[in-house]
């Protein structure tokens, strides 16, 4: 922001040098926050007079953004810049609205491996529950279970390598299939009863051409529950794999996996 | 990046030479600005312009997502 430094220097009884460089600027009510520094009202309108010089051109000098999309920008930015090979591939072989849902519940993930506090995580959760009420969440859990890491990106490559003409159509089958049934992952969170997994286990099982069931659980409560519907479960047709971890929140987590056995 | 807070609002929206005209920001030459969508933007809810260009947004952080969305090359 060369421009802006320029304009500061220039402001009578504020001591700023053009050579600064101007990492933040926040407009307040009565002032402006230069790099964290209160520079006062001056400064404050000739940042607004900068700004108000665009307004009959095609651009304005940079952006202007409320402070509350703040923390929502920079983690955006930071999961695009970070993840952009992965994101393009799903913005290739799905519809705008199913990709921004897939945005969306990333940046709900992203706050809650960045621990961005209870009370945004839980604004952010309602937020996509509201935007998507139909999936949203299923997708949030998706990226907890690191299911596009695990399955969705490998099962595309392998539908790209395979059948490159209609790549797009299955990769986008599969996606809807995923949500729509939820064939392979359980997620068993604060509000899932032991009957509820049960109950889940049980449409899973009755299907066929299921390779494999996942239940994921988080939290000793949770991984409880999971283990009492699973001593129901003892049937030579199913081995049961149990993994357990802790999560980068050092919080206990598990993963079975139930593979039924088709000889 | 220009930030604001919720106090200084009216005075930003004024800079960008955007008047309230029926609850919707209307622009130098009266024309209705726009988001994304190309919905009217009112200003309790604006959210700012991004790019240095002229996608207004609310505030809202879907409109985000869709900004860095459709920017994706």
């Amino acid at each position: 922001m060369v421009g802006f430094s320029e304009i500061l220097s220039k402001v009578p009884g504020i001591s700023f040098n053009i050579g600064t460089k101007v990492t933040n600027i926040h407009i307040t009510n009565s002032g402006v926050l230069v790099n964290g520094k209160d520079q006062g009202s001056i400064a404050r309108q000739a940042i607004l007079d900068n700004i108000n010089s665009g307004k009959d051109d095609d651009s304005y000098p940079c952006d202007i953004l409320h402070e509350d999309l703040l923390g929502d920008y920079k983690s955006l930015e930071e999961i695009i810049n970070k993840e952009k090979d992965l994101l393009k591939i799903l913005k290739k072989v799905l519809p705008e609205n199913r990709f921004e849902m897939i945005l969306m519940a990333r940046r709900v993930h992203f706050a809650i491996e960045k621990n961005e506090g209870s009370q945004k995580i839980i604004a952010l959760v309602s937020k996509l529950d509201g935007d998507f009420p139909r999936d949203g969440k299923k997708v949030l859990n998706l990226f907890s279970a690191d299911y596009f890491n695990s399955t969705i990106f490998p099962l595309i490559e392998s539908f790209k390598e395979h059948d490159p003409d209609s790549y797009v159509e299955k990769s986008n089958d599969l996606f809807e299939s995923i949500l729509r049934f939820f064939p392979i992952a359980i997620f068993v969170n604060n509000n899932t009863s032991v009957g509820k997994i049960s109950e889940e286990l049980r449409k899973r099982l009755g299907l066929k051409k299921i390779p494999f069931i996942k239940i994921h659980a988080i939290g000793l409560d949770n991984i409880s529950k999971v283990e009492t519907a699973l001593l129901d479960l003892k049937d030579i047709r199913f081995s049961i794999e149990d993994n357990r971890f802790t999560t980068s929140r050092g919080i206990a987590a598990q993963m079975v996996k139930i593979k039924f056995n088709y000889n | 990046m220009v930030t604001f807070d919720e106090g200084s609002k009216e005075d930003v929206v004024a800079a960008l030479g955007l008047v309230e005209s029926e609850e919707t920001l209307k622009d130098s030459e009266g024309l209705f600005i726009t988001n994304q969508n190309f919905e009217g933007v009112e200003l309790k809810n604006f959210g700012g312009v991004l790019m240095g260009s002229k996608v207004f947004i609310n505030n809202d952080s879907i409109e985000l997502v869709k900004f860095f969305s459709s920017h994706l090359e």
